[in-house]
Parts: structure tokens; sequence; C-alpha cells
């Protein structure tokens, strides 16, 4: 009742709110020619349980909580394109068996990036490639040295909706090419995200959204500790926040929350996350 | 589909070479294997072509070479005609074509020789099986082979591990490729181990390719495994042989988390066991060097190493690996080795090498493991029976134990004639 509370709220504020069509707030937003945008990003798994092949609940003893931070360095090249470069590091903690943890943190790799943005659509579609270190521990290894190539986009959906709302499509899809033992590794993730305005000034803007999708990847696999290896799938939902500060919105922050649910050989809890988000130059 | 077939022809032909001549109407089209449904049963399970009214005789195995020495008759009861004098027997209430007999009262860890019989004739040669020992028994023996199929490499098996004469077998899953079917347990279980399962009870537990019909179903039609409680079918069990306590689990079909009942059983039976010796089948390892189970490594290991299990034996990953000790939740903790034996017949894994890895190959073969006190062996064997990997481990058991020594288990001559009526 209080998530319907607050979804009716949302939606009275939105259509009180008039004006303008909202800006789409796009994850991946282009810097304008010249212009080069910083990005840091923060995803926590807390608690996870480990949901089996029948979809069975598996608690986790005590509390396993995975960290992750993605850094990026966007440059835009012209109108419809932007190179970039990323590096991640995370830390895998499990605390405690007996009074001792198991842990592994550290700098899992780094890649480049392509943006593109088609035309004069707010869709924007990113190409990638991660080179990921080796596992440098044997207990949940923040990296799996499986190099990847990774495709990120946003786009735009039903643009004829009006003011009241915009309507993202998120497409996530990463590649794994074998190496050594390790069989090809995929990941899939399509997620629809409502966005709706709730405040607006000079100074700033505030946006709600609304998370749901479905993943489907080959293994069970986070923050390079492979859980489970056979193919896992799960469906999740969640909500953010978007907030742009300045008058054309040169800061951004966005805060994410969201949950697995129906999920199969994965593992499933609640996440958390924080992006950080700042334009330079090119005024 | 044809190598299936082929398959089914080789196994048909084995077992009608095998056949004895003293074979009378009645054709056995499956087993006799032995099961081992509680810690002092041993149930001898067989199908035949048509009904009939099954028994199985039995009797302790003299004693070798006599020299002047007399055997003593287990029974003077009247028995059917072609029974022979000495011997006892049990026999079903009325005539089945899935024959199950329970064989109880039997004198702990003694040897027995057996005979089916089929509406009074005798059906099968005479085989051999060890009773159950009693709990503070410290000499045990087991097998433990994995992932079997394929026909050529189980037979070869079978044949070696045969020659073993261990008190049973463990199989840590995917007994029946490709999908656990009812109608593939013959081709792939059933025909090539013949001559292991009439002689060693075997007690397996589900594996990923098991539970793909109807959740396992076929699995619990064949195999009678000692009760649970807490769920209809057995998909995890303990028993006791010896001095040594098996927790067998289930990951593929019930859940194992700390909030489930079988980690609640679990606890509660590594908890409160007296046994010498605890050793565990997963089907899937928690440490390998190929695709280890990190939940389980997360939520099962730091249970076996505060209760101190010995032994962790897997499959799934089609090699052998024995672990270094390894202790996930440190002292005072025991650590626990991990065996995987996969390497039952398919197609062999690749792997690559972890830290924790003490012995790896890819090999085809099976695991024994003696146990005598305080002193275990460990060996691992390819097909043929030749050892490539071994270990051992000491450590102080007081005599007796284990448990109470048993009592005197010759059965009151009432109890001596055991009826089975199937449920």
């Amino acid at each position: 009742m209080p998530a319907l509370a607050a979804v009716s709220a949302i939606v009275a504020s939105t259509l009180a709110f008039g004006g303008s069509p909202p800006e789409f707030v796009l994850r991946l937003p282009l810097p304008a020619p010249g212009q080069a945008a910083a990005a840091a990003s923060f995803d926590a798994g807390l608690d996870p349980v480990y949901a089996d092949a029948n979809g069975s609940r598996n608690e986790i003893a005590r509390s396993l909580d995975l960290y992750r931070l993605d850094a990026s360095v966007t440059y835009g090249l012209s109108r419809s394109f932007a190179l970039g470069a990323l590096g991640t590091w995370a830390e895998n903690r499990y605390c405690c068996a007996n009074g001792r943890a198991l842990s592994d943190s550290g700098f899992t790799g780094a890649g480049l990036f392509l943006d593109w943005r088609p035309g004069a659509s707010t869709s924007l579609l990113r190409l990638g490639y991660q080179s990921r270190k080796q596992p440098g521990s044997d207990a949940l290894p923040v990296s799996d040295g499986q190099d990847r190539v990774f495709v990120r986009s946003d786009w735009s959906l039903l643009p004829g909706l009006g003011r009241k709302a915009r309507i993202g499509l998120r497409v996530d899809f990463d590649y794994g090419r074998p190496f050594e033992i390790q069989k090809a590794w995929f990941r899939a993730l399509g997620e629809i995200a409502p966005q709706f305005p709730v405040v607006r000034s000079d100074s700033f803007r505030l946006d709600a959204l609304a998370t749901a999708g479905f993943l489907a990847a080959s293994d069970a696999r986070q923050n390079g500790t492979i859980f489970h290896n056979r193919r896992s799938t799960s469906a999740r939902a969640g909500a953010a926040l978007h907030l742009g500060l300045g008058r054309d919105r040169r800061s951004q922050i966005l805060v994410e929350g969201g949950r697995d649910f129906a999920s199969r050989n994965a593992l499933s809890g609640w996440r958390v996350g924080l992006t950080f988000r700042r334009l330079f130059g090119g005024r | 589909m044809s190598r299936r077939i082929g398959e089914g022809i080789v196994w048909i032909v084995l077992a009608a070479m095998a056949a004895p001549s003293v074979l009378g109407a009645a054709t056995l089209t499956r087993g006799p294997y032995l099961q081992r449904p509680d810690d002092q049963t041993i149930a001898v399970v067989w199908e035949t072509a048509s009904a009939n009214l099954g028994a199985v005789e039995y009797r302790r195995e003299p004693p070798p070479a006599p020299s002047g020495g007399t055997y003593r008759v287990e029974s003077e009861s009247p028995l059917p005609a072609a029974t022979v004098p000495g011997w006892r027997s049990a026999e079903e209430e009325g005539a089945e074509v899935s024959h199950r007999i329970a064989l109880s009262g039997l004198d702990a860890g003694a040897l027995y020789e057996y005979r089916i019989l089929a509406d009074g004739a005798a059906a099968s040669p005479v085989h051999r099986f060890r009773a159950p020992r009693c709990p503070s028994d410290g000499n045990v023996s087991f097998g433990v082979i994995g992932d079997t199929t394929g026909g050529v490499v189980p037979a070869a098996i079978a044949g070696a591990l045969s020659a073993e004469g261990v008190d049973l077998v463990l199989h840590v899953g995917d007994v029946d490729y490709p999908d656990g079917r009812l109608e593939d347990y013959d081709v792939n279980f059933f025909g090539p181990f013949a001559p292991l399962l009439a002689a060693d009870a075997i007690l397996p537990i589900l594996g990923d390719h098991d539970v793909r019909t109807a959740g396992g179903a076929p699995f619990f039609q064949v195999f009678d495994l000692p009760a649970n409680g807490l769920t209809p079918d057995p998909r995890f069990y303990s028993f006791r042989q010896g001095d040594a306590e098996f927790f067998c689990l289930d990951v593929e079909s019930s859940p194992f988390g700390e909030d489930s009942d079988q980690y609640r059983w679990l606890e509660k039976g590594l908890r409160t066991s007296t046994a010498a010796w605890k050793f565990v089948t997963v089907f899937e390892p928690p440490f390998t060097s190929k695709n280890s189970n990190i939940v389980e490594q997360l939520v099962l290991s730091p249970l076996f190493e505060k209760y101190g299990v010995d032994v962790v034996f897997s499959g799934h990953e089609h090699l052998y690996e024995r672990s270094k000790p390894i202790r996930v939740s440190g002292p005072p903790n025991s650590p626990v080795i991990y065996v995987v034996e996969g390497g039952g017949g398919s197609v062999l894994s690749n792997f690559d090498p972890e830290s924790f890895s003490a012995f790896l190959a890819g090999v085809y073969g099976y695991v024994t493991v003696r146990i005598a006190g305080g002193s275990l062996l460990l060996e691992a064997h390819d097909a043929a029976g030749a050892v490539f990997d071994s270990l051992e481990l000491v450590k102080p058991v007081a005599a007796g134990a284990g448990g109470d020594a048993c009592a005197s288990s010759t059965p009151p001559l009432e109890n001596v004639r055991e009826r089975f009526a199937r449920p």
C-alpha cells in the first residue's frame, strides 16, 4: 500500500506539472561537441539470496554484499558521436564465517566505448570493449578474467505521449568470448523506464522513474564471481530519482533502488545505485 | 538414437550371457540390485518380464575352508520346495512384476549369499552382499562413482569396483543421462552396473540430468532410499555404516539455504552424529577447478567445517579432483577435503587447476575409501582399477566410540520368514 500511495503521489504531481515536454532522462547522455562528461556510478547488491532452478529461495547465511564502482569519461566528437573510456572497481564481501570475512576487492578492468545518437533522436547507443583482469582470489573474486564487448542503449519510446511522461527502453547486451576453460558468456537486459517530471525550476529539475525489466544470462555472475554456472534469469523492478542541477543540468545525480523477482539460478535481492555525472567545457 | 538402440542391444546380449542356466520360466529384466532403506536393512529389488511370486533365499555365507567346523543353520522352518535347507526365505504376498523384498534382522557386518526365486524356481545365480555394519564397527569401506553414462566405461567400472569388495557404493549424481527418463535407466545404469549392483547397495543422489523428467520422479521409482522424515521422497537422506555417517544432499530440486528444511536437517544431523567419520555427497562440487558452486561454499562449507565433515564427494564435472584441506570459516573449525568423481563415462571436462587443488586429472574411474578405526585410505582408480591417486587420513578414534555394540542380530525364529507387502 505505501508503494501504491507513492505511485499515486508521483502521478498526481505529474498531472499537475504541465508545461513543456519533460527532457528524456538518459543513462547515457551524449556530450555536445567539444564537451566532456565524467561519471561515477556506484551499485550495491545487499544480502541477496540465491534462487535455484526451481525458483526456490536459498538464504545465504550471514551477509553477502557486492559493491561496484564504474567511472567513465566521455568526449563529444560531434553531434552524433562521443568517445569514452571507463574503469571498474569492485568489492565482494561475505561476513562473517566464524568471525572471518571473505572478501576480494580491486580494479577489475578498463575499456573504451563509442556513443552514437542516431539522427536527431534522443536515443543513444553505446558500443564498447572492456578487458578484465585475471581473478586475484579464490574466494569471491571481483574479476572473472573474461574480456567482453558490450552494448548499452537508451531508447525513447512513444515520443508523442505528450507533456506528462516519457517512456524509456533500456537494452543492454554483454558478450565475453571463451577463454581457457570458460565458455562464452552472455548477459542481456531489457528494461522499460517510464519517466515522470516531479519538480522543475530554472536551477534544477527532478524526475521520477519506474523501472521494470528482465535479465537473462548464461550464468549467475556478479562482480566477477560466478555463483552458479547455468542459465540465469531474473525479473526486476525498481524506482529512481533523477536530479539535474544548473540551468543546463551540468551536474546530474541519479538515485536508484530495485529488487529482483521470479529469479532462476540467480542471486536475488535488493540493489541500490547512485550515479553522479558532470559536464565540462563546451559552453 | 541408433547409438542408444545399439547400447540396448549390447546390454540385452550381455544380460542374456550372464543369465545362468538355472533360470526358470521367469526372466529378470532388471536386477537384482541392492538398496539400503535404513541402517539395518538390505532391500533386494528386481523386475521380471511377467508377474510372479518373488522370493529371496539368503543365508550367511559359510566360513571359508572349513576345517572340521560346522556352519550354523539359520532356520529350520518349513521352506518352499525349491529352497535349500539352511537358507532363509523372504517372499512377497502376491504376484508382481516389480519386486522388492527387505531383509532385516541380518547379522551386522556379515557376508550373505542370496538368490532370487520366481514362483518357487531359481531365477538368478547366487550373489553375495555384506549386511549393514553395526555402529561400533570401525571397519568400513565404500566406493564412489558419478556421472555414469555411455555403457562401456560404466561396465569397466562395475567390473573393477566389484572386485574391490566394498560395503556399499555412493553415486554422486547424474545416474541417468540425458533426462532422467524411466525408460533409460536400464541402458544407462542397471545394465552396465549389474554385477556391481547385485553385490553392493547403491546410494545415489540426484544430479541435474536426473531431475529433468517430472522433477526426478523416475529416480524414486527405481531407488529405495532412507527416509528423511521431511519430504515424501528421500531427496536428501543420511545413513550410518559402522563408525561412519553419510549425509546425502540434494541441491538440484530441494532448497538448501540457511532457512531451508534441508539445511536445518543437515545441521541437526551433523550436530548429533556420534560417528567418528562423516561424509557428504552433494552433486555440484563446492570446490573444483572447473566450476565451483559458490553458493554451496558460502552456505554449506561452514557447516561441514563446524561439525567436522571429513570428505565431501561431488560429481557434475567430468573429472577427478582432490582438494587440499579447505577451511572457509577459519579456525577452530576443521578443514574439509573435497573430492570430485565425475569420471563415470561422460565426455571428460577440461579444467584449469586452482590453488586449492591437490590432485586433478581427466580420468574415467571411481574412488574407494577404506576405514579401519582411526585410519582412512582414499584411492582414486581408473576404470580398469589401477590406482592413480591416494590419500591417508589418521585421527584418534576411541574403540567403540561410534555407538553401542550391536545386540545379537540373530533373528528370532518367528521372523525368519519375512514377508513384504508392497505399499
